[in-house]
């Protein structure tokens, strides 16, 4: 799925410059946390004003935002002040593995895209969403990218602003729940999280409708590699298989 | 006496953390009820302490810690909420809960603590003598809200 050939990052800033018609605002969102086993989904919107920012202030963005994926975490970090100093305006919405557990994992993920968007105040007049599919409830205007975060630049500054606030915040659970190695996989369901849920059972951070039972967690790596990859698995919350 | 208490007296001194603390809140709000929330209360005290914003929704009543932060000084909102400081938004939660005992609505909500934390762009709020010698880079955000549902339980 990282398959695309890795983007000039300059190539991410004339994508949303063309969404806006050359100079004028544009808005992406992005989420991360899909995937996971356990912990929040993390959303967040940038909104990068095209008629007001200055060259010098994008070329820092330029050579970060090239491939987010494909980023170290002390790399992120370095980029999540910048985006925060460069953007218009930004929004970042959690919620927790209970709201995921009652409303669904797609429903959720739809949801907080919108409200990542309706957060920035006011209303941009372009927006750019990751992902195949329109938000049913969002008041927002808005188009769908596929792989949206390899192709324009306000949604890849907000895929960064999203795992950045997700990553610190598991860091900080660790704290709380040192058992499980939140630290290192950050909810994920690596081979060590999974071993982990075999011998202490699940955290209250843990999704309890993903309905991984202890003989799938042990037994299935493919289930795991779902898991890792998430992004077009948006049927992760129901593996169905056993 | 009292009169030293009051919000004019205490507005006329300018305490930097006080205006910025009110601007915060004013865009908290601002983004919830935007966001189709109904706020219920704001500053609900007692000698135990503060909550901030008491915002329902969707049958979710929401008791809402706010954190003002200038620029990228001050880390994400759940740095900001300690154990302690949680504690006490807990306390404060269930004394306003059992005030309000026999409430049907109460009776169907589910309860949620959450943090908010907003970005201030330095316009928004008076210039703090403490901040004057801080890079400017690490002062400098634009406005932001983040919110962190289901913060702590």
């Amino acid at each position: 799925m990282a398959g695309t050939a890795t983007a000039d990052a300059s190539t991410l800033f004339e994508y949303d410059l063309e969404a806006c018609g050359g100079d004028g605002e544009v808005a992406g969102a992005d989420e991360v946390g899909r995937g996971c086993l356990a912990g929040p989904i993390v959303a967040a919107a940038v909104v990068f004003d095209y008629s007001r920012m200055k060259p010098d202030a994008l070329a820092p963005l330029l050579s970060g935002l090239g491939d987010s994926k494909k980023l170290t975490a002390a790399v992120r970090e370095s980029l999540f002040p910048l985006i925060t100093r460069h953007a218009a305006r930004f929004s970042i919405i959690s919620y927790s593995n209970r709201t995921i557990d009652r409303d669904g994992l797609h429903v959720t993920n739809l949801r907080i895209l919108g409200r990542s968007l309706e957060a920035l105040m006011p209303a941009p007049a372009v927006a750019l969403v990751d992902g195949r599919q329109g938000l049913p409830e969002c008041l927002v205007d808005h188009h769908p990218v596929i792989k949206g975060d390899t192709k324009s630049a306000c949604i890849a500054a907000a895929s960064i602003l999203a795992k950045v606030t997700r990553d610190r915040l598991m860091h900080r659970l660790h704290e709380d729940y040192p058992e499980y190695g939140f630290d290192g996989h950050v909810g994920y369901g690596s081979k060590g999280h999974r071993e982990a849920i075999a011998i202490y059972g699940f955290s209250r951070l843990h999704r309890r409708s993903f309905n991984v039972t202890l003989p799938n967690i042990l037994g299935q790596e493919p289930a795991a590699a779902g898991s890792v990859a998430g992004r077009d698995k948006p049927a992760a919350a129901e593996p169905g298989t056993g | 006496m009292s009169q030293r208490n009051e919000v004019g007296a205490g507005r006329s001194r300018k305490d930097p953390r006080q205006s910025r603390g009110q601007a915060g809140e004013a865009l908290a709000r601002g983004y919830l009820e935007q966001a189709g929330y109904t706020i219920i209360e704001t500053n609900y005290r007692s000698r135990y302490g503060e909550i901030d914003i008491i915002a329902f929704q969707d049958r979710i009543l929401a008791f809402i810690e706010v954190k003002a932060r200038l620029g990228n000084r001050f880390g994400q909102p759940f740095e900001a909420v300690g154990p302690r400081k949680q504690n006490q938004i807990r306390r404060m939660a269930s004394m306003w809960v059992a005030a309000r005992q026999g409430d049907p609505v109460l009776r169907e909500c589910e309860f949620r603590f959450d943090v908010i934390s907003v970005n201030l762009s330095e316009l928004d709020i008076p210039a703090e003598p403490e901040l004057r010698n801080a890079p400017k880079s690490e002062l400098k955000s634009a406005p932001g809200i983040t919110h962190m549902m289901d913060a702590f339980r």
